[in-house]
């Protein structure tokens, strides 16, 4: 991607290289400056920030698209051609929707577990019933 | 953090690393890390010589030699500065943070 690995360095200077790879560094962001004369493995620092800013930037179009189909669910009803007369469509969300945070991911999880063992615990509870009914 | 290198020599505290501007420098200069072990009286010189320009611009030449004299360990410096000079380069190729290479590779 960087334009260096597909050709032997023996070939190329390495102000050739620096230049080649320059324009990129730019586009994500980071001064020629800092480039040139700065510390040299701040560029490892840009590669990961600008990946942070990708996955930033596709979980906001995601978000973009469930509003829209949120807009369009709402609406629905009143786009259909045979819609009864009065249909009027749902309210918008009146609040935007929660983050699924990690936190919020472990709780549901959590409660998951609760659940299953609450199902098991009165399975059981069943079964020792039948078993004293029949046993009497 | 760039790797560096600190020298103390009569009473001055010197820092010794390369930045890609000083790398480009150097090159212009006739440095060329290709060349290092078929002609090391040239390089050498210019190799230590070059890790002076990023935060010592104006340190003299004979100074330089006269540092480099003195130095002890002179095999593991020269690999260390090839070393930091190379940085230069390999910090501008993708890794894959995390992963571990599975090809093993030795001197002979």
């Amino acid at each position: 991607m960087l334009g260096l690995s597909d050709e032997p360095s023996q070939t190329i200077s390495i102000a050739d290289q620096f230049n080649r790879v320059l324009p990129y560094y730019i586009s994500i962001g980071m001064p020629t400056d800092e480039f040139w004369n700065g510390d040299v493995e701040l560029v490892k620092a840009y590669r990961k920030a600008w990946e942070y800013k990708q996955q930033q930037w596709n979980i906001q179009a995601y978000l973009n698209g469930v509003y829209t189909y949120q807009a369009i669910v709402r609406v629905a009803p009143i786009l259909h051609a045979f819609a009864k007369r009065g249909t009027k469509p749902m309210p918008y969300l009146d609040k935007p929707l929660e983050m699924d945070t990690k936190e919020q991911q472990e709780i549901k999880e959590q409660n998951k577990s609760r659940e299953l063992q609450d199902k098991i615990a009165s399975a059981f509870e069943r079964f020792n019933k039948s078993f004293r009914k029949k046993n009497k | 953090m760039a790797q560096q290198i600190r020298v103390s020599f009569n009473d001055e505290e010197y820092t010794l690393e390369y930045t890609r501007a000083t790398a480009k420098a150097m090159e212009k200069g006739g440095f060329d890390i290709n060349a290092i072990s078929s002609q090391p009286n040239t390089m050498i010189p210019l190799l230590f010589a070059g890790a002076f320009l990023c935060h010592h611009r104006k340190v003299k030449e004979e100074t330089i030699n006269a540092i480099f004299n003195k130095m002890t360990n002179k095999e593991a410096l020269i690999n260390k500065l090839v070393e930091m000079y190379a940085d230069t380069v390999t910090t501008l190729l993708e890794d894959a943070e995390g992963e571990q290479g599975n090809a093993s590779w030795e001197v002979c």
